[in-house]
């Protein structure tokens, strides 16, 4: 007897639960609790930017936001998975480039396509940055690529975070700008790379902007792939005022599934935009050395456009697909 | 950044003041949950409390997400050992032993055995941490690309003592994981292999996913199909241990704790690796090798030790490099980033009170999970009694749940299924499991480090054995090879592994 | 199959030719980087030692002829049981994702418990109930973990 009686609680509780839940749904966006899934392992540096943005988002949208991980396949799994999705604007995913546009010309099935994607924002970029360890010869990006000229091919080695990455194709210009030949080592992630560079099984090390504060203490950053110097780091050189055309780093921002409508890719567009204006959030991203960016949908797309052109082009002349 | 009685007095009058305790002892209870619980690792149990970081001072904050982060390592055992559920790849060699143990109606001392080497290794750890972390950090960046390589095949080389006296199965059975693990891209160019045109098999197999169904689901299986009533029908007299299982284990916990704790200032060993080399080495030292996999205490006591050493020696290289080695050490990384505080040499310098203080609360964590895993054992031992047709259901619920939420992706269990079905034809037809769970997790690692290798030789394979470290990792892989195989000739039986190995 | 011996024989052929499976696989990857370690090597030194030590366990388990035992297969009923236990894991997945999280694992947990012992079926929804609402307040609700709610949950 007491064990109907245990069970009848429950069924009623079940049943009044999805009375409940049913009846809410409302039709102002947002109304509910929206999904933001990160692509890449929690602590990454795209991790690192939501949780920044967390508090600030849930203020500005009105609803509560939860951070999810799906991560696999270099961040594939996640972009084909939210290309599947409801597109109602309840779910939402970090996205990255050069991976974005890299992974399905390179992979033929990457399990969804570049423009896939609906652009909400990008919010933030790392340029990458050249380091050598701190007790290195090295001193300026000079003395680094006069030695490297040096050597025979292949001799200097320079590690960075997985292949085909921004930093894998930093280091090919940097090759090219430079006439050097420096041996690329794809490592797991930027948390494994460093490591290398501390031990000295790599001369140099291709890492991101954020790297240079994190790591200051042991290495010696040698020149920034950014446009104009930071303003966090001001003595570091850009490759462009030491005369090597490179220009390259990872942004990051935000996307949609395929076919969400633009009133709500806008609402969530203009929360980020609150966000990342926010004092707090501009001052945790500019003490790590993210260069914080404002792109709305509309730029976020020219800019895909734009790199997806540039890639190709990179892309092709490395081999890396056939022309 | 030397050490200082002062600072770790300083650091215990913090950890002790009434604050930090409450939230050490939030984050041990916590982690003890997220340990037993599937569906929620250590990594997603840490990173769903970083918003807590807007309220709470930052020294608390860590406290609290540190004691989840070792505290999970404590609770991670009780469904290996309880319902042969390894949650990680590090508890392999626990389900093996554990299991077996409650299958003879031991499930409450191995539960305690389990607490024990824990407390034990991790107190010795927090001891390794508080007097040489500045030594030892050295330790964490001797090792390159060609010294990881040596260390993994090191590790597959391990196979030979798995597989008892069936080797070709045992090499069948890695071969087939390593196959497993090759599923998808390719870490070092990026191309696809062995997808055969199938999108969903680009992203690889997940090894939880193979680990979970090689024991969980293959486990149910065979109970269902032997009409099993209970795991155990034997009654539970005790759950504590009896002296002669502790002094058995004495020596298991002391030595795991040092191979543990060395491998786990690496950062890019798994704690897997680790915990297959502690539970091997345990093999070679113990009195009775052929208790092993048939329910040996100190075999448990080796694995339980060197996880937990391994999960405190992570903090040397976060501490003083801001060098994440496991997925949950990044997100205490981003935790510290989150309060401004830039972990490195530094960090000692400029916030001496808070490493000081974090440090000290390990102590207390460590006695505070003590305390709270030993009266908890009497719980778990009653799992085992359940019947098996309630039992049964709900470790498929918990192995789908547990399986799911690593990647949620469906596929990931219909792998789970098939490797099910997979494992109960091996364990029907005397194919050791553990070489192909081992080889799973390594394939990747091994084939990264030997492609790093190669480029930076330019080559040339002689790296291997030019390089020291690799060079005596290199010999111990040859030495063990030679051995089995030399062993396999001489022995001339047909392939059984009725005595032993069963897995 | 019914004996170690003859089984080892079998599986070691299969083995062997799933290796040879492998290595034609390995022979279809392209890349179009040149790397010290191509992406075919791997796989390709996989299928040959499954290869190898395939047909080496076929050809030792046909020339040593020792203590040869039975394996013990099941009977005919735990074959029944095995194949219903195997098909309502399907089934549960196949469910998982048409009904929810809660939905599915209710009905699998009933089906399995009433299955495995008949006379129980009151219990089997009494837990069957529990774990469902556990799974739907705690992972989907609390945790926000990306489990699949159901049509009515959502």
């Amino acid at each position: 007897m007491k064990k109907i009686a245990i069970g009848f609680i429950v069924l009623c509780a079940v049943v009044s639960l999805v009375l409940v839940t049913s009846a809410t749904a409302a039709d102002k966006f947002p109304s509910k609790r929206i999904t933001y899934k990160i692509c890449f392992n929690p602590g990454g540096e795209s991790d690192i930017t939501a949780r920044f943005q967390e508090a600030a988002l849930k203020k500005a949208l009105g609803v509560d936001v939860a951070i999810t991980y799906q991560v696999g396949g270099g961040g594939a799994l996640c972009w084909a998975e939210l290309t599947r999705t409801k597109p109602d604007g309840y779910t939402i995913a970090g996205h990255n480039l050069p991976h974005t546009v890299v992974q399905p010309m390179e992979m033929g099935s990457a399990g969804y396509k570049t423009l896939d994607l609906k652009q909400i924002y990008f919010f933030e970029s790392t340029p990458d940055v050249l380091f050598v360890r701190k007790d290195s010869p090295y001193k300026t990006l000079k003395d680094f690529v006069e030695a490297a000229q040096k050597q025979p091919a292949g001799v200097f080695t320079c590690g960075g975070s997985a292949s085909s990455s921004a930093n894998d194709l930093g280091t090919s210009m940097l090759n090219k700008a430079a006439g050097i030949k420096l041996t690329y080592i794809p490592f797991g992630g930027t948390g494994s790379a460093i490591p290398a560079l501390l031990g000295g099984h790599v001369t140099a090390l291709m890492s991101y902007s954020t790297m240079a504060v994190q790591q200051k203490e042991q290495f010696r950053a040698l020149a920034i792939a950014s446009e104009k110097r930071m303003e966090i780091l001001p003595d570091l050189p850009t490759f462009r005022e030491q005369g090597y055309d490179v220009v390259e780093g990872a942004y990051r921002g935000v996307a949609a599934p395929p076919g969400t409508p633009d009133e709500i890719v806008k609402i969530l567009a203009d929360a980020f935009e609150k966000v990342m204006k926010d004092p707090e959030v501009r001052k945790k991203m500019d003490a790590n050395a993210f260069k914080t960016e404002f792109m709305g949908p509309e730029e976020s797309l020219a800019l895909v456009k734009k790199k997806m052109v540039e890639y190709e082009a990179i892309m092709k002349e490395l081999g890396r697909i056939k022309k | 950044m030397g050490f200082s009685f002062d600072y770790l007095f300083q650091g215990f009058s913090i950890a002790l003041t009434w604050q930090n305790l409450f939230w050490a002892a939030v984050g041990c209870f916590i982690g003890t949950l997220v340990g037993v619980l599937p569906g929620i690792g250590p990594v997603s149990g840490i990173a769903i409390l970083l918003p807590l970081t807007a309220v709470l001072p930052p020294t608390s904050a860590i406290i609290m997400m540190a004691s989840i982060y070792y505290g999970a390592m404590y609770g991670g055992s009780t469904t290996a050992i309880v319902v042969n559920i390894p949650g990680e790849a590090s508890s392999v060699p626990t389900a093996i032993e554990g299991y077996e143990l409650a299958k003879q109606g031991r499930a409450g001392p191995a539960l305690a055995i389990a607490a024990i080497a824990s407390f034990v290794a991790g107190t010795l750890s927090v001891i390794a941490l508080t007097f040489f972390a500045p030594t030892l950090a050295q330790f964490a960046v001797v090792f390159g690309p060609p010294e990881y390589f040596a260390l993994m095949f090191m590790g597959l080389s391990l196979v030979i003592s798995l597989s008892g006296r069936a080797l070709l199965k045992g090499i069948i059975s890695m071969a087939l994981g390593l196959t497993a693990g090759l599923i998808g891209q390719d870490p070092l160019t990026g191309a696809e292999r062995l997808t055969f045109g199938s999108v969903t098999l680009t992203v690889g197999v997940d090894f939880i996913a193979i680990i979970v169904g090689l024991f969980a689901i293959s486990e149910v299986m065979i109970n269902v199909e032997q009409r099993l009533t209970s795991i155990s029908k034997m009654e539970v007299k005790s759950w504590m241990p009896t002296w002669t299982d502790i002094k058995q284990c004495t020596g298991a916990m002391l030595r795991s704790s040092t191979v543990g704790f060395l491998l786990g200032l690496l950062p890019g060993c798994a704690p897997s690796v680790t915990s297959f080399v502690a539970y091997d080495v345990e093999k070679r030292f113990s009195k009775h090798p052929e208790l092993f996999s048939h329910g040996a205490m100190d075999g448990l006591a080796a694995t339980e030790a060197s996880n937990n050493a391994t999960s405190t020696a992570g903090f040397v290289p976060l501490f003083s490099f801001g060098l994440p080695t496991a997925p949950s050490m990044a997100v205490l990384l981003g935790g510290l980033m989150m309060y401004g505080l830039q972990p490195g040499p530094m960090l000692f310098v400029t916030n001496p009170d808070f490493v000081w203080a974090v440090i000290a609360s390990m102590y207390i964590g460590n006695v505070m999970l003590l305390v709270l895993n030993l009266p908890l054992i009497g719980l778990w031992v009653r799992i085992v009694r359940i019947p098996f047709y309630i039992l049964g259901p709900l470790i498929v619920f918990c192995a789908l749940v547990g399986t799911y939420s690593v990647r949620f992706q469906t596929f990931d269990i219909w792998i789970m299924l098939l490797f099910g079905v997979i494992g109960y034809f091996m364990r029907k037809l005397g194919f050791p499991i553990a070489p192909m769970v081992l080889a799973s997790v390594l394939a990747q690692m091994l084939e990264t480090s030997l492609g790093q290798s190669l480029l930076i030789s330019w080559g040339s394979p002689w790296i291997f054995f030019t390089r020291p470290i690799s060079a005596v990792f290199m010999a111990l892989a040859f030495l063990s090879i030679g051995r089995g195989v030399w062993a396999q000739i001489k022995a001339k039986a047909p392939e059984v592994v009725t005595d032993d190995a069963e897995y | 199959m019914k004996t170690q011996r003859v089984a080892d024989i079998v599986v070691g052929c299969g083995i062997a030719l799933f290796g040879i499976l492998i290595i034609y696989a390995s022979t279809l990857i392209t890349s179009g980087t040149p790397h010290k370690l191509p992406p075919q090597t791997f796989p390709m030194v996989v299928g040959i030692l499954l290869l190898l030590c395939g047909s080496g366990l076929a050809l030792k388990s046909w020339t040593i002829r020792g203590v040869d035992f039975a394996i013990p297969w099941p009977d005919g009923e735990g074959v029944r049981t095995l194949f219903v236990v195997i098909a309502s894991i399907a089934c549960y997945i196949i469910l998982l994702n048409r009904l929810g999280l809660p939905i599915a694992s209710f009905l699998y947990i009933t089906f399995s418990i009433w299955y495995l012992k008949r006379s129980k079926w009151l219990l089997a929804i009494v837990i069957s109930l529990i774990t469902a609402a556990i799974s739907y307040f705690l992972f989907i609700r609390l945790l926000a973990l990306s489990f699949p709610a159901g049509p009515f949950l959502e």
